[in-house]
């Protein structure tokens, strides 16, 4: 730096009548629709007219159905209080019905104490996965209903033991230091600026602001980084508004082994590196025409990745997509996130092979996040198959990305 | 698509706190358009533009990056290369102003190439003004670069931003290019001479990591 900006010729500038515009404009987030509702709603809006949804929904309704087939209300609220009751009068019931019973009674008693969480639906939700979760995953990973989701994938990750209805509030009530109060207030009014519910500063800001200062102090080291306002943007607005149990199923996935979600922004994102680096490496092994084409052309992994995997996906792609991304994630592991990647990169190396830097740019920068088009099923059927490897050093920086110091459940 | 012939191609990077206004920047320099619904970015966005410097032009891969101050040295990973840097503070954020110094370092820290910088201070329709023009001034001094206060949301002085800063790569890059024709072995992947857009493009050296 230095000599070469000195500031001769300042005044020369060229005529800016003679200015061609040659840069394409190109459409930003405002230039899409506003988004509206929140919750159950919202999703209903996104998913009512896929042509499987009806059947979609009948398959999930009759799969909640079955936790009434073998257990009546009564028996349900009963267990869910005191655990350790045994049931009466199941003597009349076929064999595989007192099978299910007593096995939900099993589950009801592992808890140890009654189930925390006021939600029944959860309980619900939580039964059906510890009876068969095989099955349930199977069923999450091709995607749920708006009705069942927020608590499918509450159910996914939640612990009895660690949940504390107390917990939340007392940490909102605590300080923050200065410096991520501030980094957290300049995101605030700058995370899902199309949806209405975060255009106004005393609803989703206000929530949004509070669940982040709550998980900033409850994983002091991590803090606040740029991407968890998307994370939590999105939660809130998939429960409903539900601060709290944004709160809870950040911090239960984070302490979940296939996940340790929030890890990605400890420190020196040693953790979203490594996974960088391995979705590099399988990218090249599993794509080399594509991979060489970025190369030749200039682009880097983290130009794109990074946004991924940051934002598990919802900086850089349409909300309505990501959606179910994330049933897949939930139902799997945190290396779906590089399967999906690699599955969209296959997808389109018809198309990418043929751009140049420029279009490159444009593609990862502004075109995905309007991807609308995208054939969901397909896309997620070729995830599944797609396998991720890594070496020893690679398994070893991972494992030892896990949450650390915590505060007492 | 800016196809079509360009003498230059040049890697940009814009630098500074978060919120002092890039992504806004480089919108109403690229797309003529302020946007109130500006989203925090994450990681790096891309422009591009050419810009017309007499009768010279010069295609622009801007940088847009994430400006909160744990990313630093990630971002800082992928400098090199860089051939023009445009630092902007806020005008209403005393702290982003203090934090210029830093970021200049990181770039001096990072890459040994003469890079073409730029000082800018936005927001300069705001009432709230934390930092007075004179103090712009002389840290632009100290550093050698040319300064400017400018508002996005007003577009005022932004295309001023690029075509200073144009002026300075022209003047640059003419006599990198004296350079490369006095000695034609000399390679540079800062920046290729004379090509077609649907050309190989490669402003960035080649490096392995992600």
């Amino acid at each position: 730096m230095g000599a070469i900006c000195s500031k001769q010729n300042m005044n020369s500038i060229s005529n800016p009548q003679k200015r061609v515009k040659f840069a394409t404009v190109t459409p930003m987030d405002d230039s899409n629709e506003e988004q509206h509702h929140i919750g159950v709603e919202f999703q209903y809006q996104i998913q009512q007219d896929q042509p499987n949804f009806l059947i979609k929904k009948q398959k999930w309704e009759e799969y909640f159905q079955k936790r009434q087939d073998f257990i009546n209300d009564e028996q349900y609220i009963t267990l869910l209080r005191s655990p350790n009751v045994i049931l009466q009068d199941t003597s009349n019931q076929k064999p595989q019905e007192q099978q299910v019973s007593s096995q939900i009674q099993a589950i009801a008693k592992a808890l140890q104490e009654p189930f925390k969480h006021f939600n029944l639906d959860l309980f619900d939700a939580y039964i059906l996965k510890e009876l068969n979760a095989v099955q349930f995953n199977g069923y999450l990973m091709e995607g749920t209903i708006p009705k069942f989701r927020w608590n499918c994938w509450m159910a996914q990750v939640y612990q009895n033991s660690q949940y504390d209805s107390n917990l939340y509030a007392s940490l909102k009530a605590q300080t923050l230091p200065e410096k991520t109060q501030d980094d957290i207030k300049k995101d605030q009014n700058r995370t899902f600026t199309r949806h209405q519910y975060f255009k106004e500063p005393n609803k989703g800001q206000e929530q949004l602001v509070s669940v982040l200062h709550a998980l900033s102090i409850q994983y002091p080291e991590i803090g606040y980084a740029q991407g968890m306002n998307f994370v939590v943007g999105f939660c809130l607005i998939m429960s409903g508004g539900n601060e709290e149990d944004v709160f809870w199923f950040i911090n239960f996935i984070n302490q979940n082994e296939r996940f340790n979600w929030w890890e990605i922004y400890r420190g020196q994102f040693t953790f979203a590196q490594n996974l960088c680096q391995i979705f590099q490496e399988n990218f090249q092994r599993q794509l080399p025409q594509l991979f060489n084409h970025f190369q030749k052309n200039g682009i880097f992994t983290f130009q794109y990745f990074w946004q991924w995997i940051l934002t598990q996906f919802l900086y850089s792609f349409p909300i309505e997509i990501v959606i179910f991304f994330w049933d897949f994630i939930l139902a799997t592991d945190i290396y779906s996130i590089l399967k999906i990647g690699l599955a969209f990169l296959r997808d389109m190396e018809n198309v990418l092979v043929g751009y140049d830097l420029t279009q490159l740019s444009e593609y990862f920068s502004y075109q995905t996040k309007k991807q609308n088009n995208i054939d969901i099923t397909d896309l997620l059927n070729k995830a599944k198959n797609i396998e991720i490897t890594m070496s020893e050093e690679q398994k070893t920086v991972n494992a030892n990305c896990k949450p650390k110091t915590l505060k007492q459940f | 698509m800016s196809l079509g012939y360009y003498d230059w191609l040049v890697k940009v990077i814009v630098l500074g706190d978060s919120g002092v206004g890039k992504t806004n920047i480089l919108t109403q320099f690229c797309d003529s358009k302020f946007s109130q619904n500006y989203t925090a970015t994450i990681g790096v966005d891309f422009k591009i533009k050419i810009l017309n410097i007499q009768d010279k032009k010069i295609k622009l891969q801007i940088w847009d990056t994430a400006g909160q101050e744990r990313f630093r040295n990630i971002t800082q990973t992928y400098y090199k290369g860089a051939f023009g840097i445009i630092f902007v503070y806020s005008l209403i954020d005393r702290n982003s102003f203090n934090n210029v110094e830093g970021w200049i370092k990181s770039i001096l820290e990072s890459t040994t190439d003469e890079v073409c910088s730029i000082l800018v201070g936005n927001k300069l329709d705001s009432q709230d003004r934390r930092v007075q023009t004179a103090e712009g001034e002389k840290l632009a001094q100290k550093y050698n670069m040319p300064f400017l206060e400018t508002s996005a949301l007003e577009n005022k002085n932004i295309q001023d931003i690029f075509d200073r800063l144009g002026q300075n790569l022209k003047i640059r890059l003419e006599n990198e290019g004296q350079k490369v024709s006095n000695n034609t072995q000399r390679q540079s992947g800062q920046f290729k001479l004379n090509q077609e857009a649907n050309q190989t493009e490669q402003p960035t050296s080649s490096c392995n990591s992600c």
